[in-house]
């Protein structure tokens, strides 16, 4: 049975900084191709039991698009690139011109390519900090209610945890706060076991 | 003063009228809604995973189908209700993502099976159920009248 702790100072931090560096490189390389200005939020890092975590995107109802990858390797995580339905448009719009709907087939695949470059650039900067191979899957699109996608990282790591961590970048577009976020689920053993090989604990 | 009651991700709420019952946001999760036919007395319970008995970190009886059922049909009945006239309506199972690795891909197909072999076990007939597919589910259960609302992402909502 996995002992209940709490993050320590020490692990948040470690944990923001990984953050920070992996939604810091997935933000360049969006700016590169979008010709925009995308910045991040110092990340949020917050361990939550489930009920809690449903609720992290405001409303749980409301419908969000989702472009998710499990990651494994030296790390078992979920990845989620997830935005409401405006900012979907106003990336599109940026990427495609205003012509091309963004609930589309053609859209929503421009959508989903950019949440692709978001979380292998992500993965990538995980890589080289923990020095491990990571592996990730070919990341999926989805648009459904808020509460059943955060409900998917419960599902994922309900089997081993009643408690989930957060490490949650907010990003804007040419300083626009936009309701976008970077999410990376785990469950706090494999970040002690990431950040036990870091040197950090 | 109804009110509607809100059960959470691996949470269990029993509700008589004129409240009704909720939970928002079943994607592979599946909500079970039990009631007594004749007192009306009901409960919801909302969960996550198939079988606490594969499973390590298992103390929380209402993340698991098989735990989860048995919890639920024993606080109805511990509130006054005949076990001979419990009826059940399903909801939920959905497969939101189709990853083909892990154990995701087919995790709602399980929670379903098994929310159903476990109310086989315990003798409840199901009347009513809205399980699979690929849209995320809200459900509201009125146990004045026994009807299952559900209402899926794309906004399309029907009683079952």
């Amino acid at each position: 049975m996995a002992e209940e702790r709490e993050l320590s100072e020490n692990v948040k931090n470690a944990l923001s900084e990984l953050g920070n560096i992996g939604a810091g490189n997935a933000a360049t390389s969006l700016s590169v191709m979008l010709a925009s200005k995308l910045t991040m939020t110092p990340p949020k890092v917050i361990e939550l039991p489930f009920d809690a975590l449903v609720q992290q995107l405001g409303g749980e109802e409301a419908n969000v698009v989702a472009i998710l990858s499990e990651v494994s390797g030296g790390l078992s995580a979920l990845i989620m690139f997830v935005m409401g339905f405006d900012e979907a448009k106003a990336l599109d719009e940026k990427l495609l011109g205003d012509q091309v709907d963004w609930h589309s087939e053609m859209g929503l695949s421009a959508v989903q390519e950019i949440g692709n470059i978001i979380i292998g650039t992500y993965v990538a900067s995980l890589e080289t900090l923990c020095g491990k191979k990571l592996r990730y899957g070919m990341p999926e699109i989805t648009i459904d209610m808020a509460g059943t996608i955060l409900s998917i990282p419960c599902i994922e790591f309900g089997a081993d945890s009643d408690k989930i961590v957060l490490i949650d970048s907010d990003f804007q577009v040419d300083g626009h706060k936009i309701d976008g976020h970077i999410m990376v689920f785990s469950i706090s053993d494999n970040f002690h076991e990431m950040l036990h090989d870091l040197g950090v604990e | 003063m109804e009110k509607t009651l809100k059960v959470g991700i691996a949470d269990m709420k029993l509700c008589d009228p004129p409240d009704k019952v909720t939970t928002i946001g079943l994607g592979s999760c599946v909500g079970v809604c039990i009631y007594d036919k004749v007192k009306k007395c009901s409960g919801l319970v909302h969960i996550m995973l198939p079988d606490s008995t594969r499973i390590r970190q298992n103390q929380n009886k209402l993340k698991f189908a098989d735990t989860g059922v048995d919890e639920l049909v024993k606080a109805l009945v511990a509130r006054g209700a005949y076990k001979g006239n419990l009826r059940a309506k399903i909801a939920g199972g959905a497969k939101i993502f189709k990853f083909s690795a892990e154990n995701l891909g087919g995790i709602g197909d399980q929670n379903t099976e098994m929310v159903k072999k476990k109310l086989v076990e315990n003798g409840i007939k199901i009347v009513a159920e809205d399980c699979g597919g690929t849209a995320g589910r809200t459900i509201t259960f009125n146990p004045e009248n026994f009807e299952l609302l559900v209402v899926t992402a794309s906004r399309n909502s029907y009683t079952i």
